[in-house]
């Protein structure tokens, strides 16, 4: 009999979840391009130590209403009130959700 | 990295007492060797949880690695193991933990642990699918058919995996820290979550892709 496995399982064998086993941290690499991802302390890891551990002092929750906020302030302030085009509103969503 | 050269990297920094220089050096290399990979995986997860990322990603890098600095010898390469994958399965794990400890903090759930954790409730179904079929499934028909649902659906459902544990119930702190990050009742989380899982089985039973085998709860 086959194993039966939930969403979940399939959602996580494919790299969409954060990995946990050596093939799934091989499925996130074959689909998303790490190399250009460059965090803080790039240049000064020891920065890491001097610092030690830090806590979160802000958590923004996206929702279609915050996007839509965000969306309309930067387009006033580019465009000196204008609205931005839509095809440009449609890429800021889509970068949003981590679409290509 | 070769398997070998992250093991001398991680002793070098256990010997921070005795040889803080070569200590620092190994650091380094080991943070430039895995800090990329680690910041790609901590931000999809983030945005995939609808949460903006403002140096949360970097946060949670700055304490795996910091982490790793005061305890290296924690981790070591099961026998037989031919690749640095399970180095970076490990960390991904630190980092989750770390990274839902700092909600839990930020939402200060922790201090209804004691009297929720008595309700903790089963939220998860249990629908199972035929692994024929499962093969069948790629990578780019997931990312499309969670794209389906809306935003918030997806964030709540994304949400929810990343706190789902195989074969422990999901405790209710967990469903409450969701109902205040997304302005929802318990009620809407559950249905939110089923009606989630039913378009996805859906979306791939009309493509002829798969069907589910038997629903559970």
């Amino acid at each position: 009999m086959a194993d039966k496995m939930t969403i979940i399982d399939i959602i996580r064998a494919h790299g969409l979840l954060m990995p946990e086993t050596e093939n799934e941290v091989r499925e996130f690499e074959s689909k998303y391009d790490v190399s250009n991802d460059l965090p803080d302390d790039w240049d000064d890891p020891l920065a890491i130590i001097k610092r030690g551990p830090q806590e979160l002092t802000q958590i923004r929750i996206i929702d279609d209403e915050s996007i839509d906020e965000e969306i309309n302030s930067l387009g006033m302030a580019a465009r000196k009130g204008n609205d931005l085009p839509e095809h440009l509103i449609e890429k800021m969503k889509k970068q949003h959700r981590n679409e290509p | 990295m070769k398997t070998e050269e992250v093991e001398c990297l991680l002793l070098a920094i256990s010997d921070k007492e005795n040889d803080s220089r070569v200590a620092e050096v190994a650091f380094t290399e080991l943070y430039r060797a895995y800090s990329k990979f680690l910041h790609s995986v901590l931000s999809k997860a983030i945005k995939d949880m609808g949460i903006c990322d403002d140096h949360i990603a970097n946060t949670i890098v700055n304490n795996t690695f910091f982490k790793i600095f005061n305890n290296p010898l924690v981790f070591s390469f099961p026998n037989g193991a031919s690749t640095d994958g399970t180095f970076k399965a490990w960390l991904c794990k630190v980092a989750k933990n770390e990274l839902l400890a700092k909600i839990d903090e930020f939402y200060d759930k922790k201090r209804f642990i004691s009297l929720d954790r008595v309700n903790a409730v089963t939220v998860f179904s249990t629908t199972e699918l035929d692994e024929e079929l499962i093969q069948t499934v790629n990578h780019n028909e997931l990312e499309k058919v969670l794209n389906i649902l809306s935003d918030r659906d997806r964030h709540i459902l994304m949400t929810l995996y990343m706190y789902f544990e195989k074969g422990k119930k999901t405790p209710s702190d967990v469903i409450s820290l969701l109902c205040d990050m997304h302005n929802v009742t318990e009620a809407n989380i559950r249905k939110i979550k089923e009606r989630s899982e039913k378009k996805i089985v859906e979306y791939f039973s009309k493509r002829n892709i798969l069907k589910p085998i038997k629903n559970g709860r």
